[in-house]
């Protein structure tokens, strides 16, 4: 009836005629394949009536689709009232109480500040690195070629006097490597610091964390890079690991906290709603 | 239902419009052509210049210009005859469609001649 | 729907015809109506009933080869015969069960959910419903037809993804392989004849005031479904003319003896069978998108990140189809790629599980038949994905790979994901689609027969495939340390048929002996809910217009409507 509806008359509304055209074009069809596998007559015999069908299908839809008008089922069959009685919503506000306890977070740190801090905390770490290698191996590339073997697959296989070479390939290898590690690490510091008890976050995140990471390392590396595990000096991977998570650490820890939805109480983001119990049924 | 009577937020008498169902039919057709057919040029890369023996396909095959010409050209002409249909001129239609169904078969009827000679 | 111009011009308006001589019910009518039907209710539930029918058949043949796996040395079987069970249980699991299935759901509800009267190309539709149904019988007469009967049958014997050479001419004389490849072939000319008029159906059909960011989450699931289909069913397509033309013709894409790649194939076959996995899953969080949210009396949590989930999934899924190939020896470079795009897929699975949970935390539960499936769909397909990201990592796939792990996780996925879904959706809508409610005591029976037959079954080969055994073998030998598994396994089936006799019995009775459901049993909020239960042939007497995501919640509450919180 609306002009939204073309196809409703008053009582009654246009719905596309039945047809068997779409069976017989599909047996056809289907005739076609049995037949590569039974004998090709069969398919000639199926392609006749896919023909038939295809023909029969445009007459049905050309030049208009066809239609037939079909009545309205009696008013009695169709739909009944929605009932709207006894139904009442309520809306938990923030804070009720008697639900569930909401755990309120503080603010937290911005993500911009776990780069930074990453960043940072990358030179110091690289320069601690490279030193050591300086100082006690008497070359700045080994540090630099040792980490690079994670991803090189040629210097993981040199010898020492290799390693201690320069390395184009090496160095563009462990800046990547080394970058988006600190990165990454430096965001985790971001999620996680805020969670760390006490107020002495710097001590977590400076010491406490490097130790246990080094640990996990410790266990690890072995099988992501062999040559590394060969050749590092835990002490100084761990000085170096200590001096990244003090600078990142601080980075982040000093940065300005920021609201976010996490502050919100958990009904509020999610739009909690009860319905009360319906006393008419 | 009482779709009509319900409560109706602001601004929600702007007039609706959709896509029209040939245009989605014919781009999802499109589609469904295109990744077929992506799958077939993929092998063709992947086999190119490895024939083990002679005759290689340069020595055997020649470019089919005039199918590819009646081929691509039925396009054109399909939708000629489609311009025809739109304006209601049957006589028109009629004759730019068989154009296009006789260029097609010329096409069909000249890939199944090439494929048998190849074979035999 | 595609009409020209409209009511005036009366030529080709023809009113119903009564059809003379067939009452109404009359088992001709029946099926004259079937037959003829271009509406999407009935061929809706014509793909469901013919899929449920393939479905019993091939659950038959996993009984057959349970059986034969349960003792050590067992000779139940023959071994030919077995071989051609496992092909024809995963390939009509896949292409003749789960596809028809999914697209039964997607034909009945999708039009009613926009608030549509029909499907864009109704005829089409019943084009796309027969190719499947033929295809499924032209399948299954592999094993009567061509050299069959006296030679016992010749279906085919090449496992459901049919690697190469296995189907070359030398290694499968006579045509059992190509029963295999034409059946698919025509099943997907259907299949993607269906996913285009899905496709058109929601973009172009849909009913005033729903937008694209109102349209449920269930229509939008299966939007993103359809467009996996018609990207990925074509590479299957070609694939399957490539090896045709090998076979028929002597060409040699596939065969290894005359210059062919089987690798190849593989890329071909995993580019079409990784989507597949997709368009087989996304279903099952279409129906969970449905059902949770009712069943919970609450919004679903948070609607467009659901919606961005489909689309990642969809879009990752298009680049992991390797993973299926890290024992043919790619690059380090392929391997790790591959292993990378397949872990990032678990982020927006994450997403959606998170986002369920979250719909149901602080919720008022009600524990009926649709949300018990629903709540084990979670529990089960949550260790389905942790399984599958250990296949995922390239080195414990080395160890794992063609191993029963692998079996017990792919079926955790298909049964715990879809097939319970599946079930879900059948207790959730059947009241709609034929005005009764399916018995709840039957329907509990069947629920936790099959959950624990499930589990008893599928759980112990995991640790099978731990112990090495590998997929597709015919027997073992006794002290491998297989045998409890294996017993333990074949006596879950049990379980499992009982409870599958239990929901066909179920639906059976219910049609006749339901209780009476009325329009809207659940108390929902979507527009299959607004009209009559089973629905007239036209949907809607009057077009319905939408205002919000919950049309039905904003009737109901028309003083708290909510489109004032969208
Ligand atoms: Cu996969």
């Amino acid at each position: 009836m609306s002009q939204d509806d073309p196809h409703a008359h008053n009582d009654a509304v246009d719905l596309p005629t039945p047809t068997a055209w779409p069976i017989i074009t599909a047996f056809g069809l289907t005739l076609v394949f049995f037949g590569l596998v039974t004998n090709l007559f069969v398919s000639l015999i199926g392609s006749l009536c896919a023909l038939v069908g295809a023909i029969g299908w445009f007459t049905d839809v050309f030049p208009h689709p066809k239609h037939e008008t079909v009545p309205y089922v009696p008013v009695d069959e169709r739909v009944k009232e929605i009932c709207r009685e006894g139904r009442e919503v309520t809306h938990l506000n923030p804070g009720e109480e008697g639900h569930r306890e909401h755990v309120v977070f503080g603010a937290v740190h911005p993500y911009s500040a776990g780069v930074m801090g990453g960043l940072a905390g990358a030179v110091v770490m690289a320069i601690v690195a490279c030193a050591w290698g300086l100082l006690a191996q008497g070359s700045i590339w080994l540090p630099i070629n040792l980490l690079a073997a994670v991803g090189d697959p040629g210097l993981a296989n040199a010898s020492m006097e290799v390693m201690k070479q320069f390395s184009f390939v090496g160095l563009i290898v462990a800046v990547i490597v080394h970058l988006t590690t600190s990165v990454l690490v430096g965001l985790l510091y971001t999620v996680l610091l805020p969670m760390l008890p006490a107020k002495r976050e710097w001590i977590w995140g400076g010491i406490v964390t490097p130790i246990i990471w080094s640990a996990l390392i410790w266990s690890t590396i072995r099988f992501i890079s062999p040559t590394l595990a060969e050749h590092v000096n835990w002490m100084a991977f761990v000085a170096s690991q200590i001096v990244f998570g003090l600078v990142c650490g601080f980075i982040v820890y000093r940065s300005t906290n920021v609201a976010t939805q996490q502050t919100w109480s958990v009904s509020r983001r999610l739009g909690v709603e009860a319905q009360r119990p319906n006393k008419k049924s | 239902m009482e779709f009509i009577n319900q409560p109706v937020p602001e601004g929600e008498e702007a007039p609706w419009r959709l896509p029209s169902t040939r245009k989605a039919g014919m781009i999802c057709l499109i589609l469904t052509e295109s990744a077929l057919f992506s799958i077939f040029v993929v092998a063709f890369v992947f086999y190119m210049g490895k024939s083990l023996n002679p005759p290689y396909p340069s020595q055997i095959m020649e470019p089919p210009w005039l199918a590819s010409a009646s081929l691509i050209g039925s396009s054109f002409t399909i939708m000629i005859a489609e311009w025809f249909l739109k304006r209601n001129r049957t006589f028109g239609f009629n004759i730019w469609w068989i154009i296009t169904v006789l260029m097609g078969a010329y096409f069909l009827g000249f890939t199944a001649y090439e494929w048998h000679d190849l074979i035999y | 729907m595609a009409h020209g111009p409209t009511t005036a011009s009366e030529e080709y308006i023809e009113v119903a015809p009564s059809r003379p001589g067939q009452e109404k019910g009359s088992f001709t009518r029946i099926i004259q109506e079937l037959v003829f039907t271009v509406d999407h209710k009935k061929l809706g539930l014509m793909y469901i009933g013919s899929g449920l029918f393939f479905f019993v058949i091939a659950g038959l043949m996993a009984t057959l080869i349970r059986i034969q796996l349960a003792i050590p040395n067992n000779h139940f079987l023959e071994p030919d015969v077995f071989n051609r069970f496992f092909t024809m249980h995963g390939t009509a699991m896949v292409f003749i069960v789960g596809m028809p299935i999914i697209f039964g759901f997607a034909n009945y509800l999708v039009p009613i959910m926009i608030g549509a009267r029909d499907m864009a190309y109704p005829r089409m539709n019943a084009f796309g419903f027969w190719m499947f149904f033929f295809s499924g019988f032209l399948l299954y007469a592999s094993y009567f037809a061509g050299p069959g009967l006296y030679n016992a049958g010749s279906a085919p014997d090449v496992g459901w993804f049919a690697y190469s050479p296995l189907t070359s001419r030398a290694f499968s004389r006579g045509h059992s392989s190509d029963y295999w490849t034409l059946a698919l072939f025509s099943g997907g000319i259907g299949s993607i004849a269906t996913a285009i008029n899905l496709i058109v159906t929601t973009v172009s059909l849909r009913c005033k005031g729903m937008t694209l960011g109102r349209m449920p989450l269930f229509v939008w699931t299966f939007l993103v479904v359809a467009f996996l289909v018609i990207i990925a069913m074509p590479p299957l397509a070609a694939c399957q003319i490539m090896l045709l033309l090998d076979r028929y013709l002597g060409a040699a894409f596939f065969d290894t003896q005359n210059g062919g790649s089987a690798i190849l194939w593989q890329h071909f076959f995993w580019i079409f069978g990784h989507p597949e996995v997709y368009i087989l899953i996304l279903p099952g969080f279409a129906i969970m998108n449905e059902i949770v949210p009712v069943f919970s009396r609450k919004p679903i949590f948070g609607y467009p990140i659901m919606v961005a989930a489909n689309l990642m999934i969809a879009f990752i899924s298009l680049g992991v189809w390797a993973h299926h190939m890290f024992t043919v020896g790619m690059s380090s470079v392929g391997n790790a790629f591959f292993a990378i795009t397949t872990m990032l897929v678990a982020v927006p699975t994450g997403i959606k599980i998170f986002n369920w949970l979250g719909t149901m935390h602080g919720g008022k539960i009600r524990m009926e038949l649709p949300m018990l499936f629903c709540i084990m769909f979670l529990f089960q397909f949550l260790i389905a994905g942790l399984t599958g990201i250990m296949l995922a990592v390239a080195p414990f796939d080395w160890q794992l790979s063609d191993s029963y792990f692998v079996v017990a996780h792919f079926h955790y996925v298909l049964i715990g994901g879809l097939l319970f879904t599946i079930f879900a959706g059948i207790y959730y809508w059947y009241p709609k689609a034929f005005g009764r409610m399916l018995d709840n005591k039957l329907g509990h029976l069947h629920f936790w027969l099959f959950t624990i037959g499930f589990h008893v079954t599928f759980f112990p080969q995991h640790i099978s495939g731990f112990l090495g055994m590998p997929r597709r073998y015919y027997t073992y030998d006794a002290g491998r340390g297989w045998d409890l598994w294996n017993m333990i396994s074949t006596i879950g089936v049990i379980f499992q048929a009982a409870g599958i006799f239990f929901f066909v019995l179920n639906l059976i009775w219910s049609y006749w002996k339901g209780r009476k459901a009325g329009d809207d049993p659940w108390d929902a909020w979507t527009l299959e809910w607004a009209t009559t239960s089973p629905p007239p042939d036209y949907n809607f007497e009057h077009l319905p217009v939408v205002h919000s995501r919950r049309p039905l919640w904003d009737l109901k509450h028309p003083d708290d409507p909510d489109w004032k919180y969208e």
